[in-house]
């Protein structure tokens, strides 16, 4: 499996994090040897075993739809590095996400 | 530059707040307008080593919309974590829906203002008149916080909305009039209302629409695609309208200056929608679906769905609106706007049948409904049904119309007057006699003094005074060809006046006539 510092780069900005370049360079082979490795489960013969497309083999786990108090504002900020007015204060966004 | 044929091309992505008492994930109650952070708990502040429980009301009306919208429900469904970086989702993923959505391949019809099929694609008209889009998706999901920006030197947060249901609706790129946006918008509303499912309320945030736009510009025999715009922040349905159409020109506009303005060669874009300046701003490109690095959530089991438990959500399944609207308008004669009305808001509509079923004559009833009672509960700040008139007292108030036995004027008195909390006869002396009085039509048509007056003396009565106190209109009527009909028209009304609508309009229009023969 062949990565790039490019892959590397744009992995690292999707997941939000500042790499140095020397640390980028070393994920570089590091990545690509997890990569390696885990290539060789396309050698297990799987052609007849239904997709896997959840690890749990529960289902169904539902609760009824019945409200119950929360921990309230207070303690719910007790933790806050900044909160403001009742609400938790974080440096200046700037555009709603896309929830 | 040869002529230019453009086509809009609009896709709707809506995201609909689930009408649930709890979140889905967690039990805290869904609130709104409460104090910031009051209906929060560890598990929707994302703290670790919480785990998420799924709301069993929120999947079953995932399944109930899934079904209204005519799509194949998943037997087989589970939750995926979608990466998101923003601080009014403090897990850091959003959970939503990936590879399994509950529901997908659907569709759904819509009355469209430029003639059925005008604006929607493919299908074109439906056998049922109205435009069709097809669904390709809908599926389950939590809804992040509120950010507050411009409050000094931060953002503020809310996270009382996080955690709370909402289902992504997606439709394939099916529409293409601005105006066809706007109906699909109004009918889709409407539909999530009568299932229950939400009250849509659009100013708060209940129903989003984000129109994906963009154009195929057919130029010199080839054809071209402006790159996608997704326009964010609509929260009305003119909004909708507006957007769409401003999108269009702006996109062939922007070709027109930039021949690489083109799908693949330029991103696709996420847009908002300033209403004060009439036109969208770019926000920033659009990640593609794999940006968003899904994988399953592991702490959340898959839900499925067998026959027995689809039959089950499927027996809830109402009347649908367009299909309502259909009926009332053939089966009793209304017009389209008139059956809309009355659909508008499903307990009236239920309230409507109900009425007719307890014998209400239909086109008197429906003209009461769209209105007196429908003004009424303007007034009320509520619905018709809201009003709490019962279906017999309406059935019998739509009857004595008919019978005669009081006027269209005097029922719309009446009707004032048969709300519970109305006062039935401002007039009376003491209040508390008649709060525990007798609210029938029959009997307050009784008391305000409303009933018919078929005697001919009576109705002579006022004839003679409107003649008296009317002497230009009785000459006018009498001599002057050119005001003749006017002016008995007026005299009818006066006489109506005179009698406070008790009059019987089809005795007084003898009267009047007779009189007017007469020799002066």
């Amino acid at each position: 499996m062949s990565l790039t510092l490019e892959d590397v780069r744009r992995v690292a900005h999707l997941a939000r994090l500042n790499l140095a370049e020397d640390e980028a360079a070393a994920y570089v082979d590091q990545l690509a040897s997890i990569l390696d490795y885990f290539e060789r489960l396309g050698a297990a013969p799987t052609a007849d075993v239904p997709p896997t497309v959840h690890a749990l083999a529960l289902q169904d786990v539902l609760r009824d739809d019945v409200p119950a108090a929360g921990c309230g504002p207070d303690l719910a900020l007790r933790n806050a590095p900044s909160a403001d007015q009742g609400y938790f204060k974080v440096p200046k966004v700037l555009a709603d996400g896309e929830a | 530059m040869a002529e230019l044929k453009t086509r809009l091309i609009v896709g709707m992505e809506i995201h609909v707040q689930v009408r649930t008492a709890s979140k889905l994930f967690c039990a805290c109650p869904v609130v709104y307008d409460a104090p910031p952070n009051s209906a929060v708990c560890p598990v929707c502040l994302g703290h670790p080593g919480t785990l998420p429980v799924m709301n069993r009301r929120a999947v079953e009306q995932a399944a109930l919309v899934g079904l209204a919208l005519n799509c194949t429900i998943a037997h087989f469904t589970k939750w995926d974590r979608k990466s998101y970086f923003y601080p009014d989702l403090p897990k850091n993923y959003q959970i939503s829906q990936y590879d399994l959505p509950i529901a997908r391949d659907g569709w759904f019809e819509f009355p469209d203002p430029n003639g059925a099929g005008s604006g929607a694609s493919r299908d074109g008209a439906s056998p049922s008149g109205l435009s069709r889009v097809r669904i390709r998706r809908a599926h389950l999901e939590e809804d992040a916080g509120k950010n507050l920006h411009d409050r000094g030197d931060g953002s503020l947060i809310d996270l009382n909305r996080a955690g709370t249901p909402l289902i992504e609706i997606v439709t394939e790129p099916d529409l293409h009039t601005p105006g066809a946006c706007y109906a699909f918008a109004v009918e889709l509303q409407r539909l999530m209302r009568h299932l229950g499912v939400s009250d849509g309320v659009m100013q708060r945030g209940q129903m989003r629409f984000e129109p994906n736009v963009n154009v195929a510009i057919e130029c010199d025999g080839c054809e071209i695609r402006t790159p996608i715009a997704e326009i964010k922040n609509l929260n009305s349905f003119k909004a909708i309208r507006n957007a769409v159409e401003y999108e269009y020109g702006r996109q062939v506009a922007q070709w027109r200056g930039d021949p690489e303005y083109v799908i693949g060669r330029r991103p696709n874009e996420n847009r908002g929608w300033n209403d004060a300046r009439g036109l969208t701003e770019y926000q920033r490109p659009k990640e593609a679906a794999h940006d968003y690095r899904y994988f399953p959530d592991p702490d959340l089991a898959p839900a499925t769905f067998d026959d027995a438990k689809l039959a089950a959500i499927r027996a809830r399944l109402p009347e649908l609106p367009a299909a309502r609207v259909r009926r009332l308008a053939e089966r009793f004669g209304l017009s389209a706007a008139d059956a809309e009305t009355i659909v508008d808001d499903r307990a009236t509509a239920d309230l409507f049948d109900e009425s007719i079923r307890a014998g209400a004559p239909a086109d008197v009833l429906a003209r009461q409904v769209v209105n007196v009672w429908a003004s009424l509960a303007n007034e009320h700040g509520t619905t018709v049904a809201g009003l709490g008139v019962g279906a017999a007292a309406m059935a019998e108030l739509a009857e004595m119309v008919r019978s005669g036995t009081v006027s269209a004027t005097a029922a719309a008195r009446i009707a004032a007057a048969m709300i519970p909390d109305a006062d039935p006869a401002p007039t009376t002396v003491t209040p508390h006699v008649a709060a525990a009085e007798d609210r029938s039509p029959q009997a307050l048509a009784a008391k305000l003094g409303l009933l018919q007056e078929k005697d001919a003396d009576a109705t002579q009565a006022w004839v003679d005074e409107a003649f008296r106190l009317n002497e230009q209109a009785v000459r006018d009527a009498r001599s002057n060809p050119k005001k003749a009909k006017q002016a008995a028209g007026f005299l009818r009304g006066q006489v109506m006046k005179l009698s406070e609508g008790r009059a019987d309009p089809a005795l007084v229009g003898e009267l009047i006539e007779k009189k007017l023969a007469e020799p002066t």
